[in-house]
């Protein structure tokens, strides 16, 4: 009984404390609210930078050549083979006619009528699964099929998925620090906003402390203050999302067909998120402060 | 029961209270007497945890204090004590009620108990009409009153009161005076710190004198 006299009025005392302190408290429930607004946005273009990603390594494929003195069941053999290399995902075999076709596609000339006979090898074109869409893997594949027997060249464009691997390492990498500054940022806004508001207290914390309250019994109000800020930066942060995410639907959708995140879960990140920023920053305050006093 | 047993307690080198030794039995009230800077607040402060001790004892209610100073111990013992300040120490964005029922509450009583002992309190004090009040709308007596209604609102066993009429004319002083008298009766005991010879003189109390942190 006595616990629940304590909790209720210290959340009840958690809540009127924002209502005394009505300025700073908005101050840091808006700096939550835009602190989760960056992060969600952040979380929109890593997402969409991985789906650009996959849509362009879909093309991440290798072109083999047969050995132009087999036969076509002999092709197919190897063919055959290939396909039971672990991360070779899918082929497609590409006889002599078919390549005389692709030929005449690509140069619109009939290389019969050029040189009357068509020397151009049998050939496939393989698909890797999505694990093994980067350079180390791929030209390890490539490497294994170019070994085997009957096979007179394996190929991948080398340059471009070297260069798009590190183009995209480089992304990822600039966003993973750029989310974990603007978090850490955040953090740091907040607790230090929280510090201002208990600063401002400092008399109010000493006499409760003189009084004999305990130092949980002091914490407490600023931590559910804490939680309730976090809670309404959520709230305008998930409301302004919203906004954003219906006039992308008309400023970006009609030229790019961009990658649409789950907005539940957008929600549930910011609602969880920001009631620990709002909890950790103002606990983080209280330790300083405490520790001070 | 308080008892300090060759208590030593100094911020900086010479500078504190030395060698002092006194006992006051339950329902009983003792003046600290001495001006300004004689060591007065900081043997109050040294009974209520604000203040750590160099060496010697301090009893209360044969319980020694000197050594632990965990922060839950320094909390438990300061239940015990109902604290007037010369500053009021109130919660100005608190109202009065409020600020009489703040040591109620961080013991969890319930709403009910804690109208019932914080009215009763507003009545001892002489402030019946006032508990929805903010301390700034008051007068230096009456927040001293409300302080008072404070201390005494949980019934503690020990009153320490740091020079509680500082701020105060002389008649609001005796009725302070008064107040604190009345809670003796229900076996209180009552440490006062004053300066103010003249207002403790006609009480025939006992009283301990201090100069530069000593017993004089």
């Amino acid at each position: 009984m006595i616990f629940f006299n304590k909790f209720t009025f210290l959340f009840i005392d958690g809540c009127k404390s924002i209502y005394r302190a009505i300025l700073p408290s908005l101050i840091s429930s808006l700096t939550i609210a835009v602190s989760l607004i960056i992060l969600s946005v952040s979380y929109f273009f890593y997402t969409n930078l991985f789906y650009f990603t996959s849509e362009f390594k879909n093309e991440y494929k290798i072109e083999v050549f047969f050995n132009n003195n087999l036969n076509i069941n002999e092709c197919l053999d190897t063919f055959n083979q290939i396909l039971l290399i672990d991360g070779i995902d899918e082929g497609v075999f590409i006889d002599k006619e078919t390549a005389s076709q692709i030929f005449k596609e690509e140069f619109d000339e009939d290389i019969l009528n050029i040189i009357g006979e068509n020397p151009l090898p049998m050939g496939a074109i393989f698909g890797v699964s999505d694990e093994y869409k980067n350079y180390d893997k791929i030209s390890g594949i490539a490497r294994d099929i170019k070994f085997m027997k009957d096979i007179d060249d394996a190929i991948f464009p080398e340059q471009a998925v070297v260069k798009f691997d590190r183009i995209i390492r480089n992304l990822l990498s600039f966003s993973f620090v750029i989310g974990v500054f603007i978090v850490v940022l955040a953090y740091f806004f907040v607790s230090n906003t929280i510090l201002l508001v208990i600063h401002a207290k400092t008399n109010e914390i000493n006499t409760m402390k003189l009084l004999g309250a305990s130092d949980i019994f002091i914490k407490f109000p600023y931590i559910v203050n804490g939680f309730i800020l976090g809670f309404f930066g959520s709230i305008v942060s998930c409301f302004i999302l919203f906004l954003l995410y219906k006039i992308s639907l008309y400023v970006i959708l009609p030229y790019y067909d961009f990658n649409t995140i789950d907005y539940q879960l957008i929600m549930t990140f910011n609602f969880v998120i920001g009631c620990l920023l709002g909890v950790v920053g103002s606990s983080k305050a209280l330790s300083s402060f405490v520790k001070s006093n | 029961m308080i008892r300090f047993e060759n208590v030593t307690a100094t911020y900086k080198k010479n500078v504190g209270v030395f060698n002092i030794s006194f006992e006051v039995k339950s329902g009983n009230m003792i003046f600290i007497m001495g001006p300004t800077g004689a060591g007065k607040s900081t043997i109050l402060r040294t009974i209520y945890k604000d203040m750590l001790v160099d060496s010697g004892n301090i009893i209360l209610d044969d319980q020694n204090i000197t050594d632990k100073i965990s922060s839950i111990h320094t909390a438990s013992i300061r239940k015990k004590i109902g604290m007037i300040f010369q500053d009021f120490k109130l919660l100005t964005n608190h109202t009065v009620f409020d600020n009489i029922a703040l040591p109620l509450r961080i013991e969890g009583y319930s709403k009910d108990k804690i109208n019932e002992l914080v009215y009763d309190s507003l009545d001892k004090v002489g402030l019946p009409q006032r508990q929805f009040s903010y301390p700034l709308q008051l007068s230096g007596g009456e927040q001293q009153r409300v302080c008072i209604a404070r201390a005494l609102v949980k019934k503690p066993k020990i009153i320490l009161a740091d020079e509680p009429t500082g701020n105060l004319d002389p008649n609001i002083s005796d009725e302070i005076l008064d107040l604190l008298e009345i809670c003796t009766d229900s076996g209180a005991t009552v440490l006062m710190s004053t300066h103010n010879f003249p207002l403790i003189k006609p009480r025939n109390k006992k009283f301990i004198e201090l100069s530069q942190g000593r017993m004089v």
